[in-house]
């Protein structure tokens, strides 16, 4: 097991956005997280990035209790987190804000120019490493991330909608770059564009009102009633 | 290219070093005293501008921290009768305690009550300045006599009333806040200053302890704005209450705005154009804060990023 929840609940003032989750994941997993709007999923892996502290519940990351650690420290312990809106550092370079990210990786032996090289080269932006970061278009910014991600060389990598805003020539290839990535980091994917999902995961988890409703394989998930309520209603 | 780029600049900043010790030797009298005092301004503005310029933290407390170290260099020298190298390094000591204390409070917050709760903060101690003026005399203030402004170093005595003596020391205490702040530009700490100051919450969640990185921010700049405040005083051998209020930090905030936040020399060129606009309109006018006024909001219209941030913007990106 890399990451367990258990219990784990956050209520905003009377909303409960998360209610009482076990959720777990294993090692080099590719998981998906679907739900409709509103569902609590930003809420959930924030809670194990450990951007939002819970009201109840435990996590354990590589095992070790992580529920009080902030997020930097998770960060160190090899939690990486790509943010739903995208989030660079518009002003510096290419090359500077995975320079930036690099810092504190996990267990690196290249420098820190290999290394950022080598996580643009991986993502496909390296010709744009001199260029500022808000020059970028919205897809490559996409891809900063994640080589931003990358270069920490994350144990889990979470990501909250990668594929949002994103041309349909531009997902596909998105979709290689995670299962490349995937071959030695565990992947976390909140995602809308479910032909990503069932392409990508091998077990999808289904959250509806702050609740785990759902886990299983694509199949199972598509066949399932619970889930069919949850997206389509009665 | 890189390396190239980098002696380039290395050898503008050691240039301008050069330049201004040379200055001495050309300067007439009365610009001799002014361009002395300026430097000793500079080192604040650099002082201020690596927490809001390189960290994006606006502080309107920094009058605070200078008259701490004007005040702490004052005091001891006037009532304890302390050597002037005394009083100097214990005003760093002072100012260090300063600092950590108002980071420690004042980081709690961000953004616009960041700027409310260091201004209360400099109020305070402004106030303070005059509810004991028994030892510090308010606003007509401590004047040093001579006698206490001599100070021997390797065997060799200086008297700081000496104006080529002042000019020397201003000068060196300047030269060594530009290396020091170039050297931080350049550094992993600065870097990640910067990445503060474009996106806190990325930097947090690559890994960075920001709270930490930003106290460090507060506390290098506060030191050393309490280094150039008992400058000031052992210089120019007067403390008084309106060094505290809220004029010199709002100069502070000015000078860097004008030369450039973010850029090692910025500061130090928005010093010295303000006291020379003043000094020129002056000249012509009562009326030349509203010339100087006008200029500024002109500055701001057209150059948004000061002087030096637009020269970088436009041609010289490698500046640190």
């Amino acid at each position: 097991m890399l990451i367990t929840t258990k219990g784990l609940s956050k209520t905003f003032g009377g909303l409960a956005a998360v209610t009482d989750v076990n959720f777990s994941l294993n090692k080099g997993e590719l998981r998906a997280l679907i739900g409709p709007n509103g569902a609590g999923k930003t809420t959930l892996v924030s809670l194990l990035s450990g951007r939002l502290s819970p009201s109840s519940g435990s996590i354990t990351f590589d095992g070790k209790d992580v529920t009080k650690m902030p997020a930097w420290k998770r960060v160190r312990m090899g939690i990486a987190y790509t943010f739903q809106i995208t989030s660079v550092f518009p002003q510096l370079t290419v090359y500077e804000n995975v320079a930036t990210a690099a810092c504190y990786g996990q267990g690196i032996n290249l420098t820190t120019d290999t290394l950022v090289t080598e996580c643009l080269v991986n993502v496909g932006i390296e010709d744009r490493s001199s260029i500022k970061a808000a020059e970028l278009s919205y897809g490559h910014q996409r891809l900063l991330e994640v080589a931003m991600g990358c270069s920490l060389k994350p144990k889990l990598m979470i990501l909250d909608e990668p594929t949002q805003g994103l041309a349909d020539s531009e997902i596909e290839n998105f979709c290689e770059l995670l299962v490349q990535i995937n071959k030695d980091t565990t992947i976390l994917l909140i995602e809308h564009n479910m032909s990503v999902v069932m392409q990508l995961a091998r077990k999808i988890s289904v959250l509806d009102h702050g609740r785990i409703i759902a886990e299983g394989t694509p199949n199972e998930i598509s066949n399932n009633s619970l889930v069919q309520t949850a997206y389509l209603g009665n | 290219m890189k390396t190239h780029r980098k002696l380039v600049s290395l050898y503008l900043h050691a240039a301008v070093i050069l330049g201004l010790f040379l200055a001495q030797f050309f300067l007439p009298d009365y610009l001799y005293l002014a361009v002395t005092r300026v430097m000793i301004l500079s080192v604040f503005a650099i002082a201020y501008n690596i927490l809001f310029g390189y960290t994006g933290l606006l502080s309107l407390g920094h009058a605070m921290f200078f008259s701490v170290g004007l005040y702490t260099a004052g005091l001891t020298v006037y009532h304890l009768e302390w050597s002037a190298a005394e009083a100097f390094v214990s005003s760093i000591g002072v100012g260090l305690i300063f600092s950590i204390l108002l980071g420690a409070v004042a980081l709690r917050t961000s953004g616009v009550a960041f700027m409310i709760v260091t201004l209360m903060f400099s109020q305070v101690f402004y106030l303070g300045t005059l509810y004991f003026t028994t030892y510090t005399r308010g606003d007509e203030g401590l004047v040093l006599s001579e006698g206490a402004r001599q100070f021997t170093f390797l065997f060799a005595s200086f008297d700081l009333s000496d104006p080529s003596v002042r000019y020397v020391v201003a000068w060196l205490l300047l030269s060594l806040s530009i290396i020091f702040c170039y050297v931080i530009a350049r550094s992993r700490l600065g870097r990640a200053l910067v990445a503060i100051r474009e996106n806190e919450t990325r930097t947090q969640m690559l890994g960075y302890n920001t709270f930490m990185l930003k106290l460090v921010a507060v506390i290098i700049s506060g030191t050393l704005s309490s280094i150039s405040g008992a400058a000031y005083v052992l210089l120019f051998a007067y403390a008084g209450s309106s060094f505290a209020t809220i004029q010199y930090s709002i100069d502070a905030l000015l000078y860097t705005l004008l030369g450039g936040a973010g850029t090692v020399l910025g500061p130090v060129l928005g010093a010295f154009l303000m006291f020379f606009m003043i000094d020129i309109t002056s000249e012509y006018t009562s009326a030349y804060l509203l010339i100087a006024g006008i200029i500024l909001v002109f500055l701001v219209m057209y150059f948004p990023r000061g002087i030096l941030g637009e020269v970088r913007h436009r041609w010289l990106q490698w500046l640190p």
